[in-house]
């Protein structure tokens, strides 16, 4: 099979890491997943919840017959026996969203509503990280918008609140390029290594360099 | 945080398996270690950038929702891709419904790198796009698995659910269609 021309070769390289996504396109997507899961009900419920139709008409029907067996003379009723293809009866297909049973009220029989909404629960680190997303994103677009002293006060603002946050490479990261975009040029290279030697694994090592060594203020 | 609501859901439709074996461990890992090759993925089968973040989102709700279909059944990669084919696929449809074609060059912010590097980035980018999109969309599956993720020829079997032998022939095709598109950019610049 023909391999590629150098040509076409050149522009898949070229682009090969272009496609890649940034720190904060993952911890924005990560957040959102974390938002959606977090509405969705736990499989203990979900199997509760369809069991539970089955289980009423169950005791319907053991209601009726033992009505129906009071009635009519001496035969004693057999419930066991009735009970039984009651509760091998198909299941319910279950809906794409069920909402989660409220134990309490299934264990009250006198209580007809089965199922209770909950409000969703949204995990505790979820709006952590959102916050944390919301003072870097401002960052980045003030730095973007040329004004990096903007940029350093939403960055000092994440570094209070955030010390050991789950964003801090990536305040750091734009730190640099904020500090890169205002200071001398004898100065940018040490800001970007300082970042380097804080960060030697980073992804963003290679744009901090590139740009600080671009950056001409 | 509030879910977002999607323009295009392909979960929404994916029922809920067997929620009790799935970990949030096992969620995790599969997400850290596959999220850049799911987000790379989805942007080379034609997810535009700016719905890039909700297509991402939508795989990897529905790999939470199948998880336990996963185990031991395929490669982690193989699975994913099949499920971001899919979303690509829904995308796509719900685009040409609301006739909004090609969208695929429209510019979100990169971060804050330098304009120098973004440009740089852009534009390298840009024409990978170009020239990945002349592909028709059957045998851009194969050769961006291929050529870009250096898959063998039965993990993309696998993963587009189609014979060895016909992977071979997209994967020629496609690079026939691709040197094609290059050639044709080269003599437009020239």
């Amino acid at each position: 099979m023909s391999d590629l021309s150098p040509e076409a070769r050149a522009v898949l390289d070229a682009g090969r890491s272009a496609h890649d996504p940034d720190a904060q396109a993952r911890a924005r997507v990560r957040a959102a997943v974390r938002a959606r899961i977090a509405n969705t009900p736990p499989q203990a419920s979900w199997t509760l919840a369809k069991a539970l139709p089955w289980a009423l008409a169950a005791l319907c029907l053991v209601a009726v017959v033992a009505w129906r067996a009071a009635r009519v003379a001496p035969p004693p009723p057999r419930p066991a026996a009735v009970v039984a293809p009651a509760v091998q009866a198909p299941p319910v297909v279950a809906p794409a969203v069920v909402a989660p049973v409220d134990v309490a009220a299934v264990a009250a029989p006198a209580v007809v509503a089965p199922t209770v909404v909950r409000a969703p629960v949204v995990r505790r680190d979820d709006d952590t990280l959102a916050e944390e997303l919301r003072l870097v994103n401002a960052a980045r677009r003030s730095l973007a918008a040329g004004q990096p002293q903007d940029a350093l006060r939403s960055l000092d603002a994440h570094a209070r609140r955030f010390p050991r946050g789950q964003l801090v490479e990536e305040r750091d990261a734009t730190r640099a390029l904020a500090r890169c975009a205002q200071t001398s040029a004898g100065e940018r290279g040490a800001v970007a290594e300082a970042f380097v030697a804080a960060h030697p694994r980073s992804p963003s090592v290679a744009r901090v360099r590139r740009a600080c060594a671009a950056e001409s203020p | 945080m509030e879910a977002l609501v999607l323009p295009f859901s392909f979960a929404a439709r994916v029922a809920p398996r067997d929620r009790a074996t799935v970990t949030r461990v096992q969620f995790d890992d599969l997400y850290e270690q596959h999220f850049d090759f799911v987000w790379r993925s989805l942007r080379r089968m034609g997810i535009p950038p700016s719905h890039l973040d909700d297509a991402a989102q939508e795989v990897f709700v529905v790999v939470h929702r199948r998880l336990a279909d996963f185990e031991g059944r395929s490669s982690a990669k193989t699975w994913l891709f099949g499920i971001a084919l899919r979303v690509a696929s829904e995308f796509r449809r719900w685009n040409r419904r609301k006739n909004q074609h090609d969208e695929l060059h429209d510019t979100v912010p990169d971060g804050a790198a330098s304009p120098h590097e973004s440009a740089e980035r852009r534009e390298a980018a840009r024409v990978l796009d170009a020239c990945l999109l002349a592909i028709a969309e059957e045998r851009r599956a194969v050769f961006v698995l291929m050529e870009l993720e250096g898959m063998s020829a039965p993990e993309v079997a696998e993963a587009t659910a189609v014979p060895v032998n016909t992977v071979y022939s997209r994967l020629r095709l496609a690079r026939a269609e691709f040197e094609r598109e290059v050639a044709r950019r080269r003599s437009a610049h020239s």
